[in-house]
């Protein structure tokens, strides 16, 4: 799931740059290792906002995670991806909060940009250290942001909120205004994540309302789409036998919507929400949700599915998930997969889907 | 055992090619011996080196034991010497740093069939018996052209022959030695053939032939060929 | 058969003991000389070869602060504007070879880290006694106190600051020696400058349409990055004179393998026909000679190797303090066996040993078997033989004339050394044979006469020990000119440039006016030395400002210059510039520059820099402070009065509190100047020295060998009244004889060596052209030396002579015929 593959992400990440070694003996990139010290989601703990939306830094992982299905004036269809994470190396109890040293600040924040066209795909990064003023999430007006890459908000909401980030290939400048209400993903914002009871808060903004530009090597684009902000935190997410996920946000042609994810472990473990037109929002029960990778696609040297089916019986769902660019890898400091699909099937619509660990 | 037959040899020099032999022909059977005299430069060396498989004629032929030389190669020629041509020369051609023992079974072993026995006969019979622990150096003119006839015979070989072996000894000594190669090759059943400018030691062999001008003469009565101290 | 005349052939050794060991040795020394200096090459071009494969800081494009200084908020505003940078902080700690240099870097976004880690193994563990991990660091190891270091295996560390103790040290390889790699938390922990950096590096990738940063940041200025070719192309140099080294011992060394093998094998043709006569086919032979060749080759190079990687340990550390002094390059002052030396130093030995013995075989197959020519007949081969080396010797020296004029680069210096060498080794013989039928004619005595003769008649035997002795001997002349014209012109040229009498750096707590004040008050002159830091083309380029003075007018070393150069200096016309700069770009007075992408200057004049790596240019202060008004001003030049030296500083000392590191005397400045320069060229004269000794060692071994052909030679002259006393003296004579002239012979080619390396070579390597200064006087100590050696080669023979027993005279005339 989303969640918890940004976890592995950030993990991974700061594996790839060589920090550490060998993080895989705990779950994936370390996301199983225990949370001793950091606070852990409770159930029935009621999400508050705005407060929400700024960082929780007593917990270990953290992240704003937007996702959107565009199109261009030139007809195309385009994705992009904006993600801030955050990871704290400790529990923030232990920061001494008058430190003359600003460099041992303990949070570390990392952005991920990605860009999809059916022919290219473009990403980059950010790195850095928590109090030098480089990254963060301000509250008042709401600002997630690591260098110029910026996720900022009219107020201390989040309805209205202006996108920008830019690689050395590609930039994107969006406005997003959401059209429908927050979603509580899970037990109202609490989301188990396995068997064992590993979970996450989590929430989602589905209904963001898009236009802006898209800067391209061939020029810029003007653009219009849908939006999916997702939002969450936790320590430890991840059971320890558990590999990778593959997540899927999916916007069907009728207004309808479903968040979907399953956690590849010793057992596969599904969940997911259905969003109605109207916003209101229905967990999944564990394991209602299959899915079935229907064919791969050979990326960087590794074999990812790219073709899905997915089948919800009690919603008479029975469709087909397709990437729109095979080859949207991102190859990061950690590597995963993250692309705009077409839906099709006994419904239609497009939507994203993300896939770690292969 | 030796055959030259119409053997002709001419060497390069500042004025010109000089013929040194003229259509020799000449045999040498197998227990005799023959000696042959001539002028310094008059090609009695080269007559014997071409006998030894050492240098090739120009034409004609010279056979060894029925084989003609002019059929073979460098190896073939090698082979021919170590197996059945033994020589000796007037510088003794010693190993210095053999033994008098390993000196006289050198030849015999090259051709691998060095025979103790024989050659510790040899030894004894050539006046070497005290003297086999001894190197070249340390023994008298002599003594080390008994050594070098005592390393051809070891090999028992089909022709010997003989360069002005005595040039270096006195007479006294040079009569032995004499006596004692011809003795031994006839009991051996080798040609001898022994190139020598000393009438007194020609006069010793079964026959005697005189190298002039490139070609031979049978050897009269009145020789003029007594120049002593000739050098070639 | 085979093993029946292997075993006669090798017999000739046990009654020559002596020559047998002098086969060897000769052999070994030459293999020992050669693979010495392909050691100290290979070990160095390892060392950076390791540097190569390692991180290296300073391959990306800096920006770097007016005061050196980039801070925390120069560095937010570059970040937040989308600029890709990375700040590093670089300060030092410690002295001597404890010295380290501590580089503090953001791990998160510094691709360094990501560099080192790539290659790490995990499972190379430290090994040393000091704290360490064993386990491969977890991202809030590096991030969070105490942090980690990378650190070479071999890098020694100081005493920690005061209150502090050194991070859990992880070793890799990939760090460069005296480098200590850490977080920056880590290292702003010690440096207590949470605020400010060194510099920031500029990553590689930036994003499109960031805001330029003379915009946001115009008070920084970017450097372009280190090419690595700055470093990587002086020590080439420094290793092109050890090359040239390599092969002129290479050649001495092989005239040497050539004679002792010639001379083993032309001993031994009377052995050789025997055994042909006694049925040994030619090839066998042939195969015999080069199996016995090659046994002796074998034992002998093994022992050249052994005594080379022996005498590369005692060069080693010289080159190392040279290379590291010079041009800060690492090398490390140990020595390991490596594959290519030893190969290298067997295949020059085998190649050798070749040859010469095809060369010697080639003749005797051509020789009938049994015609031993006559002496004389020998004598005239020798002569054609001679004519026929003089002729491609002739040809080569013609071919070597050529070159300069035909070709340009270092490549045709070294070709044109070859030729010249190799041409006037094979001229040799002709030449000396010329020369001893000239003395023979001129002779009055009879003695003489004969003297003169039988020199002539030995040189076919000598011939090749000789042409050693002339390389060697040139080699010393041409190499001594190099380096005696080199320190003259450097000595002069540091009076020149040294020309204050004390040098004074001001500590940053001080405030430099009230210093220079009070030393103008006190009739001091005070010339600021104060320079920018520019990047050239990626190269460092070094901009220094000097004030309108008579120092400079009267001392400066120009090379060349416009007319009223220093007027126009002062007046901010323009730029000096260092000879090395000048002949990188081809520059002279009168062209226009850019120094710098904001700095274009016309060429006033070039100023010879010896020593200098780097690029270097002169302005007027003035210019200098215009464009570049943030350069420090803490370093000055002193004028005064000899005696007032000792009292002004003392008083400074008192008045301003100034640490006595603040001084340098112009004296001990010069000392240490020319303590890195004699550094320098200590391997040179070592080698130089040992190169002559082998070329003696080569006289010995062919006197030596010649000695059974000398009887028979002297005898009669001992019969005809001649003491053997006086026999022996004529053999040292002869040998001193000849080696003086050679020695004649030697002087114009070492001549020539030396303008070759100094015009051609050093200005190829260098960049720079030393006139050439000649010293008579070291000819004549090397003459000396020769003779020495002659007369030390000859002293065995000799003696041999003198005491050889009047029977194994008189045997010569009984074994005659």
């Amino acid at each position: 799931m989303n969640a918890s593959s940004i976890c592995n992400l950030f993990w991974a990440g700061l594996l790839a740059i060589g920090v550490c070694g060998g993080a895989n003996a705990q779950g994936y990139a370390g996301l199983g290792t225990t949370a001793e010290g950091f606070a852990v989601p409770q159930p029935n703990t009621p999400l508050r906002f705005p407060q929400d939306h700024a960082a929780h830094p007593e917990y270990r992982i953290e992240w704003w995670y937007l996702t959107a299905n565009l199109t261009g004036v030139d007809g195309q269809d385009y994705g992009i991806q904006w993600t801030l994470f955050r990871s704290a190396l400790r529990p923030g109890s232990q920061d001494q909060e008058n430190d003359a040293n600003i460099w041992s600040n303990s949070q570390i924040w990392m952005g991920h940009a990605g860009l999809t066209t059916a022919e290219a795909h473009y990403f980059d990064e950010r790195l850095s250290r928590g109090g030098l003023g480089i990254a963060g999430v301000e509250a008042a007006p709401f600002r997630a942001f690591i260098d110029d890459w910026h996720m900022t908000g009219t107020s201390e909401e989040i309805d209205q909120i202006q996108l920008f980030a830019r690689g050395d290939a590609f930039a994107y400048d969006l406005s997003l205004i959401a059209d429908g209400p927050l979603v509580l993903q899970g037990n109202q914002g609490y989301s188990v994540k396995s068997a064992q009871g590993q979970a996450s808060y989590y929430y989602s903004q589905p209904h963001y309302r898009i236009r802006g530009t898209l800067q391209l090597p061939e020029g810029p684009v003007e653009v219009t789409g849908d939006g999916w902000l997702d939002r969450e935190w936790s320590s430890q997410p991840l059971a320890e036998d558990q590999s990778g996920w593959d997540w899927f946000s999916l916007r069907f042609d009728d207004g309808t919507k479903m968040m979907g994810f399953q956690l590849r472990g010793t057992d596969i473990f599904t969940s997911g929400t259905w969003i109605a037109a109207d916003g209101s929002a229905t967990p999944l029960e564990p394991g209602v949700l299959t899915t079935t990778a229907l064919s791969t696609t050979q990326v960087e040297g590794r074999d990812v599915p790219t073709r899905w089916r997915l089948q919800l019986p009690e919603r008479d769902l029975d469709i087909t998930v397709e990437a729109m660019n095979a080859n949207a890898w991102m190859g990061a400091s950690f590597p995963y997969w993250e692309g705009p699909v077409r839906v099709s099937g006994s419904a239609t619509g497009i939507g994203y889907l993300e896939m770690t660990g292969y | 055992m030796l055959e030259f037959q119409d053997v002709s040899k001419s060497y390069a020099s500042p004025d010109g090619a000089v013929e040194v032999l003229n259509k020799v022909t000449l045999t040498v059977s197998a227990g005799t011996s023959l000696a042959l005299t001539g002028d310094s430069g008059s090609g009695k060396s080269t007559l014997l080196h071409l006998g030894g498989a050492l240098d090739q004629a120009d034409s004609g032929v010279v056979r060894v034991d029925g084989q003609d030389l002019t059929d073979l190669d460098d190896a073939g020629r090698s082979a021919l010497r170590r197996d059945k041509v033994a020589l000796v020369f007037q510088q003794f051609n010693l190993i210095p740093a053999l033994t008098v023992e390993q000196n006289i079974n050198l030849h015999a072993r090259f051709a691998n069939r060095a025979d103790a026995a024989w050659s510790a006969e040899l030894a004894e019979r050539l006046g070497l018996g005290a003297l086999t622990r001894r190197f070249p150096e340390q023994l008298s003119g002599g003594q080390q052209q008994r050594v070098a006839i005592a390393r051809a015979l070891a090999l028992r070989p089909k022709l010997l022959l003989a360069d002005e072996p005595t040039g270096n000894l006195d007479e006294e000594s040079s009569r032995s030695v004499i006596e004692l190669m011809q003795q031994l090759s006839a009991e051996t059943g080798a040609a001898l053939l022994l190139v020598t400018h000393s009438q007194d030691i020609a006069s010793q062999m079964d026959r005697q032939l005189h190298l002039s001008r490139g070609t031979l003469h049978p050897v009269s009565a009145r020789e003029d060929t007594t120049l002593a101290g000739a050098a070639e | 058969m085979i093993w029946a005349a292997f075993a006669t052939i090798l017999s000739h050794w046990r009654r020559h003991k002596l020559q047998l060991a002098m086969l060897v040795v000769g052999l070994a020394l030459a293999t020992a000389l050669w693979s010495a200096v392909q050691a100290i090459n290979a070990e160095a071009r390892a060392s950076y070869a390791e540097a190569a494969g390692q991180i290296s800081p300073d391959r990306q494009d800096r920006l770097v602060g007016p005061e050196g200084q980039v801070t925390l908020a120069q560095y937010q505003t570059l970040r937040r504007s989308g600029w890709q940078v990375t700040p590093v902080v670089e300060m030092t700690l410690g002295t001597g070879n404890r010295q380290l240099e501590l580089i503090g870097i953001d791990v998160l976004s510094n691709p360094l880290l990501a560099d080192l880690m790539a290659t790490q193994d995990d499972a190379d563990a430290p090994q040393t006694g000091e704290p360490s991990t064993a386990q491969p660091p977890t991202p809030a190891d590096l991030l969070l106190a105490p942090g980690r270091m990378f650190a070479h295996p071999e890098t020694q560390f100081p005493t920690a600051p005061a209150g502090q103790s050194w991070p859990p040290i992880i070793r890799s390889e990939q760090v460069p020696r005296g480098l200590g790699l850490a977080d920056l938390s880590t290292v702003v922990a010690m440096a207590g400058t949470p605020d400010r950096f060194s510099h920031l590096v500029l990553l590689p990738n930036q994003p499109k349409g960031v805001p330029p940063l003379a915009e946001i940041t115009p008070e920084l200025r970017r450097q372009t990055a280190a090419s690595g070719a700055d470093t990587a192309q002086l020590t080439e140099s420094f290793h092109l004179n050890l090359t040239a080294f390599g092969l002129l011992s290479f050649a001495v060394g092989l005239f040497i393998v050539q004679g002792t093998v010639a001379l083993g094998i032309e001993q031994r043709r009377g052995l050789f026909r025997t055994l042909r006569s006694l049925g040994i086919p030619l090839k066998t032979l042939i195969t015999i000679i080069f199996l016995e060749l090659f046994a002796i080759t074998l034992l002998a190079a093994s022992l050249g190797l052994v005594l080379g990687f022996v005498l590369a340990g005692l060069l080693l550390p010289g080159v190392s303090a040279t290379l590291s002094g010079l041009y800060g390059a690492r090398v490390d002052g140990s020595l390991t066996l490596q594959w290519h030396w030893v190969l290298s130093g067997l295949a020059m030995a085998v190649g050798g040993m070749i040859l010469a013995g095809a060369q010697s075989c080639l003749s005797i197959a051509k020789l009938p078997i049994m015609a031993p020519p006559a002496a004389a007949a020998r004598g005239q081969q020798a002569c054609r033989n001679h004519r026929r080396t003089a002729a491609v010797g002739a040809l080569l020296l013609l071919g070597s004339g050529i070159l300069p004029v035909a070709f340009d680069g270092l490549l045709a210096g070294f070709v044109f050394v070859g030729a010249l060498m190799i041409g006037a080794a094979l001229l040799l013989p002709w030449a000396l044979s010329h020369l001893l039928r000239f003395g023979t004619q001129t002779a009055r005595g009879p003695l003489a006469q004969w003297l003169w003769a039988d020199m002539r008649a030995q040189l076919p035997g000598l011939s090749l020990a000789l042409m050693a002795l002339l390389l060697a001997l040139a080699t010393n002349i041409g190499v001594g000119t190099m380096v005696s014209s080199f320190r003259l012109t450097f000595v002069g040229w540091l009076d020149q440039r040294l020309a204050s009498e004390m040098y004074l750096t001001i500590p940053a707590r001080e405030d430099p006016a009230a210093i220079t004040d009070w030393l103008t008050e006190n009739d001091v002159r005070v010339l600021p030395i104060r320079h920018s830091d520019e990047r050239y083309e990626g190269l460092p380029l070094e901009v220094y400002g000097v004030a309108d003075d008579p120092t400079y007018r009267l001392n400066w070393p120009l090379l060349d210059a416009l007319p009223s150069v220093w007027d126009k200096i002062a007046a901010g016309d323009g730029i000096l510039i260092n000879e090395q700069f000048a002949r990188r770009e081809n520059l002279s007075p009168g062209d226009q520059l850019r120094i710098a992408s904001d700095w274009e200057a016309e060429v006033l004049g070039i100023y010879s820099d010896y020593g200098n790596p780097h690029l270097q240019a002169i302005a007027g202060l003035d210019l200098v402070v215009a464009k570049r008004p943030s350069i420090s001003n803490r370093r000055f030049g002193l004028r005064m009065d000899e005696t007032q030296i000792a009292p002004v500083r003392q008083q400074l000392q008192d008045r301003f509190d100034l640490p006595a590191t603040a001084f340098i005397n112009q004296s001990a400045l010069k000392a240490q100047s020319l303590q890195i320069f004699d550094r320098t060229f200590v391997v040179t004269a070592a080698l130089n020295l040992l190169t002559l000794g082998v070329a003696g060692f080569a006289i010995l071994t062919s006197l030596l060998t010649l000695w059974n052909q000398r009887l028979p030679q002297l005898a009669p002259i001992w019969a005809m009244g001649i003491t053997r006393r006086q026999l022996a003296w004529c053999e040292i004579l002869r040998s001193v004889l000849l080696a003086a002239l050679t020695a004649v012979l030697a002087l114009p080619l070492g001549l020539a060596l030396g303008w070759a390396l100094l015009a051609v070579v050093n200005v190829e390597a260098f960049g720079w052209r030393l006139p050439m200064a000649l010293f008579p006087l070291d000819w004549l100590r090397l003459l000396a030396l020769a003779l020495l050696a002659a007369a030390i080669a000859a002293a065995l023979p000799a003696r041999k002579l003198s005491r050889l027993h009047p029977a194994d005279l008189q045997r010569v005339f009984s074994n005659e015929r």
